[in-house]
């Protein structure tokens, strides 16, 4: 494992912690295969213990990666889509392009990708906090969460 | 029974608000755990029933509860949670003892959480009602 791909594991826990805060008793999936089997999402939470909206996160060590990866999010099913970083890689380039938040919206319609950023403290522990919310994107996921639900148990849960 | 499940998310997001500072909101945290989980068993009678327990005593809404799921023969081990909580409204409004943070607050929070994921796994109608598509 890479100091990166390090990183980008530990993440994990203190941003399901982040969504846990905001969302009602969420089921948290790491490295879920969503929406099919073949593909993985770093990050999935689906609120009220798997009966409500889809939350899907991409984890980046780095802000300029998290940003680039937004177009891959935009295509993965999802009622809430994030991106997280590293807050210690926000260059001036990326920090511009976040505070315009342009590339956050998708060409047509509602939704807008939220960020988090991942902080560290001088003992080396790891928080997550919002920066930029989230809003909805359309869509009814309900088959593919129960499909999701049959075939994985969540790492997360308050059962 | 939207109203009734938005007021028990509220008290719920408050709870896990507060519950950061155990030591100077304990018994707002205690409390809201309680009425989280007695607005939601409203919810759920209203959405499945059309009607929900208005006896005074809250313990006849754990025994409304139980008996919804007895008929429906749906898993009713998540009530010994809001069982949990019930039994302890009284002390947690009123009580002459001063709370435990461990044993009473984050017990609270804990029942609270597991008594809303159960009761959203086994009524996921009530968990999905209102929800936009």
């Amino acid at each position: 494992m890479t100091p990166t791909q390090h990183a980008e594991a530990r993440a994990k826990e203190p941003v399901s912690r982040c969504l846990i805060r905001h969302l009602i008793v969420p089921s948290i999936y790491w490295e879920a295969a969503w929406p099919e089997a073949e593909h993985h999402v770093d990050l999935l939470a689906i609120d009220r213990a798997g009966s409500g909206d889809v939350h899907i996160v991409e984890i980046k060590k780095k802000a300029a990666d998290a940003l680039k990866a937004v177009a891959q999010v935009m295509r993965i099913p999802a009622q809430y889509r994030w991106i997280a970083f590293f807050a210690d890689t926000l260059d001036p380039k990326t920090k511009n392009a976040l505070l315009n938040q342009r590339g956050l919206y998708p060409t047509e319609g509602p939704g807008r990708v939220g960020v988090i950023e991942i902080v560290r403290t001088a003992a080396d522990t790891l928080g997550a906090n919002i920066i930029i919310q989230a809003e909805r994107f359309p869509g009814s996921l309900g088959e593919l969460a129960e499909s999701l639900k049959s075939r994985s148990k969540p790492d997360m849960s308050f059962d | 029974m939207l109203p009734h499940r938005t007021r028990s998310e509220d008290f719920y997001r408050a709870m896990k608000f507060l519950a950061a500072g155990v030591d100077t909101y304990g018994n707002a945290v205690a409390l809201l755990a309680v009425h989280c989980a007695i607005s939601l068993t409203d919810a759920i009678m209203i959405g499945c029933t059309g009607k929900r327990c208005n006896e005074e005593d809250h313990r006849a809404a754990v025994r409304a509860l139980s008996r919804l799921c007895g008929e429906r023969r749906l898993d009713a081990d998540g009530i010994k949670h809001f069982s949990w909580l019930i039994e302890r409204k009284t002390q947690f409004a009123y009580g002459d003892r001063r709370l435990d943070p461990d044993k009473d607050v984050k017990s609270a929070v804990l029942r609270a959480d597991r008594f809303t994921a159960w009761a959203y796994r086994i009524f996921p109608e009530i968990a999905k009602a209102g929800q936009e598509q």
